[in-house]
C-alpha cells in the first residue's frame, strides 16, 4: 500500500475524504460530550491561576478608583485656586494661597477655620481671605506654620460693606447659618432682591479691603417705621465647600470698585410664538342662503 | 491617674478626628460632635469625682483648642458640671449603664443639656456667643442621636481597656 501510494495508484484523498464524511457526526457527538468535562477540568487545573487574576484585577481596579478620585480632588483644587487667582489678579491683590486644614466644631457655637500658612509666610492678625467668588474669612490669630480665621457666617464677624453702583452703606454680619445679613444705615435708600454688594473697606484695609464680592440680596426685609432697613445676603462663596482660599498680603493700588464683581447672570430670553392668522372672508348672508 | 491620662489622649485624639475630618464634612443642620458624644458617654461610665476631673480635663483641652474662640475656661466649667451630672445618673442606673439604647438617650439629653448651660453661662459672662443656637442645638442633638449608638461600642471598649490599664497600675 505504502508502495501503490507513493506511486500513486491508490486514491488516498478519496479514502480520507470518505472517513471524514464517516467520523465527523461521531466526532461531533464526543466533542460535545468532552467539552464541558475539558472545561470543567480545565477550570479546576486552572482555578488558583484565575483567582490570582481576579484578585490581581480587583486591586489594579481599586487603585486606578483611587487615583481617579485624587485627580478629581486636585482638578477641583486647581479650579478652586484658579478663580483665587483670578479675583486676585482682577484686583491686583499680593496673596499667599492656603489650604483648610480643620474646621471648629459646630458644637461651640462658632466659625473658625485652620489654615496651612502662618507668621513664617508672611500672614499676619486681621488680614482678609477670599476664595473665587469673594470675602470668606478673617485672620484671627497667626502662629508660626499655621493660621485661625474666623469665616463669614459667624455671628461674631461684622463687615461694613456697600451696594453694588449705588454706593450705599451697610453693615453685614455672619447669623450661625448660610446666610448673612444685611442692615443699611439710611432707611429711605433702595433696597432690591438681585442687588449685590462689597466691602466698603477698613481704616487702612485692616481688616478688609474695598471692592472685595461679599454677596447678592435675596430676601428684603420689609419693617414699618423701622430706622434701618435690612435684607437677607447670600454670600458668593459656599463657606461648607471650600478647601483652598487666599490671604490677601497687599492690596492694589486703586479701588477696584465694582470691578471684582462676577458677571451678572444674564436674563433668559422668554421664548415669544407668533402666531399669523389669516382672516377667512365672512359668509355674506346671501352666499349662506345661496347654500342653503 | 494613668486612667485620666488614657481619657486625655483620647480625646485628644478624637478632637482632632472632629475638627480634620468631621467638621469639614457638610452635614445638613449642623455637624454632629464626635467628641461631646465621647466625654459625655465616658462620664456616664465613671464614677462622679473623676467623671468632673475628666470632664474639666475635656473642655480645657477644647478651651485651649486653636479653633475655640471663646474665653479659656468656659468649656471645662461647663464640661465639669455636666460630666458630674451625667455620672450621678449613670451611678443611679448601674444596671443598665452599658446598654446602648440607654446611652444613646442619655448622652442626647446629655449634649443638649451641655449646649443650653455653654450658651446661658456664656451669657452670663457676656460673651457673643450661641446666637445661632436654634439652629445648631437640634442639628447637634439629631446627629447626636445618630452617632451615639453607632460608635458607643468602641467607647465602651476604650473605656473598660482604661479601667484595665488603671487597676493594673494603681
Amino acid at each position: 500500500m505504502i508502495t501503490l501510494d507513493l506511486r500513486g495508484n491508490l486514491p488516498s484523498e478519496g479514502l480520507r475524504k470518505v472517513s471524514a464524511t464517516v467520523s465527523s457526526p461521531f466526532q461531533s457527538v464526543f466533542n460535545s460530550i468532552y467539552r464541558p468535562i475539558s472545561t470543567f477540568t480545565g477550570d479546576i487545573f486552572s482555578l488558583g491561576r484565575t483567582r490570582n487574576k481576579i484578585s490581581n484585577l480587583q486591586k489594579d481596579n481599586a487603585a486606578l478608583k483611587e487615583e481617579l478620585s485624587r485627580k478629581n480632588a486636585i482638578t477641583n483644587e486647581v479650579k478652586d485656586l484658579k478663580s483665587v487667582l483670578d479675583l486676585a489678579g482682577a484686583g491686583r491683590y499680593k496673596i499667599v494661597p492656603a489650604r483648610i486644614i480643620a474646621v471648629g466644631s459646630a458644637a461651640s457655637f462658632s466659625r473658625t477655620i485652620q489654615l496651612d500658612v502662618g507668621s513664617a509666610d508672611g500672614i499676619k492678625k486681621d488680614m482678609s481671605i477670599i476664595a473665587g467668588g469673594g470675602l470668606v474669612a478673617r485672620i484671627l490669630s497667626v502662629a508660626q506654620s499655621t493660621s485661625i480665621a474666623l469665616l463669614m457666617d459667624d455671628e461674631t464677624f461684622k463687615v461694613g460693606v456697600r451696594l453694588e453702583s449705588s454706593g450705599t452703606s451697610g453693615v453685614v454680619s455672619g447669623t450661625g447659618g448660610s446666610d448673612l445679613e444685611l442692615i443699611l444705615l439710611d432707611s429711605t435708600s433702595d433696597l432690591r432682591v438681585g442687588q449685590r454688594v462689597v466691602a466698603r473697606g477698613s481704616v487702612n484695609s485692616q481688616p478688609f479691603l474695598p471692592g472685595v464680592p461679599v454677596g447678592v440680596i435675596t430676601q428684603v426685609n420689609q419693617i414699618a417705621g423701622a430706622l434701618t432697613k435690612s435684607a437677607v445676603v447670600k454670600p458668593f462663596v459656599d463657606l461648607n465647600r471650600i478647601s483652598v482660599v487666599a490671604v490677601i498680603v497687599s492690596k492694589g493700588k486703586t479701588d477696584p470698585r465694582d470691578a471684582l464683581l462676577p458677571a451678572p447672570p444674564k436674563p433668559i430670553p422668554t421664548p415669544t410664538v407668533t402666531v399669523f392668522v389669516t382672516p377667512t372672508p365672512a359668509p355674506t348672508p346671501s352666499s349662506s342662503d345661496a347654500t342653503q | 491617674m494613668t486612667k485620666s491620662l488614657f481619657f486625655v489622649i483620647s480625646a485628644s485624639v478624637i478632637l482632632t478626628f472632629q475638627e480634620v475630618v468631621i467638621s469639614r464634612i457638610a452635614f445638613p443642620f449642623a455637624n454632629p460632635s464626635i467628641f461631646l458624644i465621647f466625654v459625655i458617654s465616658w462620664a456616664f461610665l465613671e464614677d462622679q469625682w473623676l467623671a468632673a476631673l475628666q470632664g474639666f480635663l475635656a473642655g480645657f483641652i477644647l478651651d485651649i483648642s486653636p479653633l475655640s474662640v471663646g474665653v479659656i475656661g468656659h468649656w471645662a466649667f461647663v464640661l465639669a458640671a455636666v460630666s458630674y451630672g451625667v455620672s450621678e445618673l449613670g451611678v443611679q442606673l448601674r444596671g443598665s449603664r452599658r446598654s446602648p439604647l440607654t446611652l444613646t438617650v442619655v448622652v442626647t439629653a446629655g449634649i443638649f443639656f451641655t449646649l443650653v448651660f455653654f450658651v446661658i453661662s456664656g451669657a452670663l459672662i457676656s460673651l457673643n456667643q450661641g446666637y445661632g443656637f436654634t439652629q445648631t442645638v437640634p442639628g447637634v442633638v439629631f446627629w447626636s442621636l445618630v452617632f451615639t449608638p453607632l460608635i458607643s461600642p468602641l467607647i465602651i471598649k476604650l473605656k473598660r481597656v482604661a479601667d484595665g490599664v488603671g487597676t493594673s497600675v494603681e
